[in-house]
């Protein structure tokens, strides 16, 4: 083998490790995220353009070289500040919507079951619109499967503020809803 | 209050160093309210995620296709086409008989009924000599060529029947129309068609349209020897 042909060998091996983690990370990640994302207030389909932009970012991440370390937490961390960009042109007030409360639940439920559940929503987005912004964040990025440490790197808080503001905002919770 | 119950998220979430946290498993083991303080801390935390997931699927939008600008788009490009395809397809010259393109077009139509088909007025002989006079007439020939329609049982006259200021430049396209198709049934006497007369301009647009009745009777005679 030359010598030349070795540079050219090493980025191709990396892109294609690169495009395997990021393709494990989508089938892994989309679901929390969009999630997340439909939770901060956006719209369906708009949770899936950020969340389309957040990966294409995420591509361009890896092919710039740039850091795998705690990649979960930079993906949700930029599909974060993307959904923040366009409430903000939109002029739409940051988490309304788990405010708004649940209108519908599952069509599986039996009539009974439904109506308790919906009234057990009822009090507990009651409950939610007690909780100041940071104690919410905190919960929907743990709902989506993220690490103490993770939490912190997205809000930019310290690992030990996060496990403060979680146990709070979850207390908080079972107190007004009388669990 | 118990003062390991400040802990007791951390513990759940497997959020603790592993020497706390086996500190805490022998703690929650002995202590009855911490446990059941953990065990509503864990419904609450499910509880949450549950709404969470209600939430995201509550806002689920169903975006509807907007089906009426796209037909009525393609109604107009349908129309359109329709309009102005013979045009532009087809250069005649005022001695050649009409184009029998949109004759045909209306005879194979299978909607049609077969009495509108029949009455569909397909080009005569006394339609090409007409085109030839009003082409002789517009230059002047007509008169000093007498002789141009002889022996086909015409004369050279003025086409009756035919208003003062119309002038068809050239009668490149003769559309017959069966009177059914544009009128109820009953409105029209039976075997009484329509021919369009349509004036195209050098810009390609619609100059002058008449619409003008045709017994079927006349043409059955004037066909004839």
């Amino acid at each position: 083998m030359s010598d030349e042909s070795v540079p050219l060998a090493l980025p191709l091996s990396r892109f294609t490790t690169d495009m395997c983690e990021a393709t494990n990370l989508y089938r892994e990640l989309q679901k929390p995220l969009l999630r997340y994302l439909v939770c901060l207030g956006l719209s369906r389909d708009e949770a899936q353009d950020v969340l389309q932009d957040a990966f294409l970012s995420l591509h361009r991440h890896l092919a710039a070289h740039g850091s795998k370390e705690s990649i979960r937490s930079w993906l949700y961390r930029v599909a974060h500040n993307q959904a923040r960009n366009r409430q903000k042109s939109y002029g739409r007030r940051f988490a309304a919507p788990l405010d708004a409360g649940v209108e519908s639940i599952a069509d599986h439920e039996t009539p009974e079951r439904a109506v308790l559940k919906k009234e057990k929503f009822e009090r507990l987005g009651k409950a939610i619109r007690l909780l100041t912004e940071s104690e919410r964040e905190c919960l929907l990025l743990r709902a989506g499967g993220l690490r103490y440490r993770e939490i912190g790197e997205v809000m930019g808080i310290s690992t030990s503020t996060v496990g403060d503001t979680v146990e709070r905002a979850i207390k908080k919770l079972a107190e007004q809803c009388n669990v | 209050m118990c003062d390991y119950s400040g802990r007791l998220v951390a513990w759940l979430d497997r959020e603790m160093q592993a020497d706390e946290e086996s500190e805490m498993e022998r703690h929650v083991a002995t202590c009855a309210e911490c446990r059941n303080c953990a065990a509503d801390l864990d419904r609450m935390s499910g509880a949450f995620e549950d709404y969470c997931e209600a939430l995201a699927q509550t806002k689920v939008e169903h975006k509807a296709i907007r089906v009426a600008p796209i037909f009525w788009a393609a109604a107009a490009a349908i129309v359109l086409a329709v309009m102005f395809r013979y045009p532009w397809g087809q250069v005649a010259s005022p001695m050649q008989p009409p184009s029998m393109t949109a004759v045909r077009k209306i005879d194979s139509s299978p909607s049609l009924p077969v009495e509108a088909a029949k009455n569909v007025r397909a080009p005569s002989e006394a339609d090409h000599h007409a085109a030839r006079r009003r082409a002789a007439d517009r230059t002047g020939k007509g008169a000093a060529s007498p002789g141009l329609c002889s022996g086909q049982g015409c004369a050279p006259r003025k086409v009756q029947g035919q208003s003062a200021n119309w002038v068809a430049e050239e009668p490149a396209i003769q559309i017959a129309i069966p009177a059914e198709v544009m009128f109820p049934p009953g409105a029209v006497p039976e075997g009484v068609s329509f021919v369009a007369d349509v004036s195209i301009g050098a810009d390609g647009r619609v100059e002058q349209f008449r619409l003008r009745p045709l017994p079927a009777r006349f043409e059955r005679r004037t066909d004839q020897p």
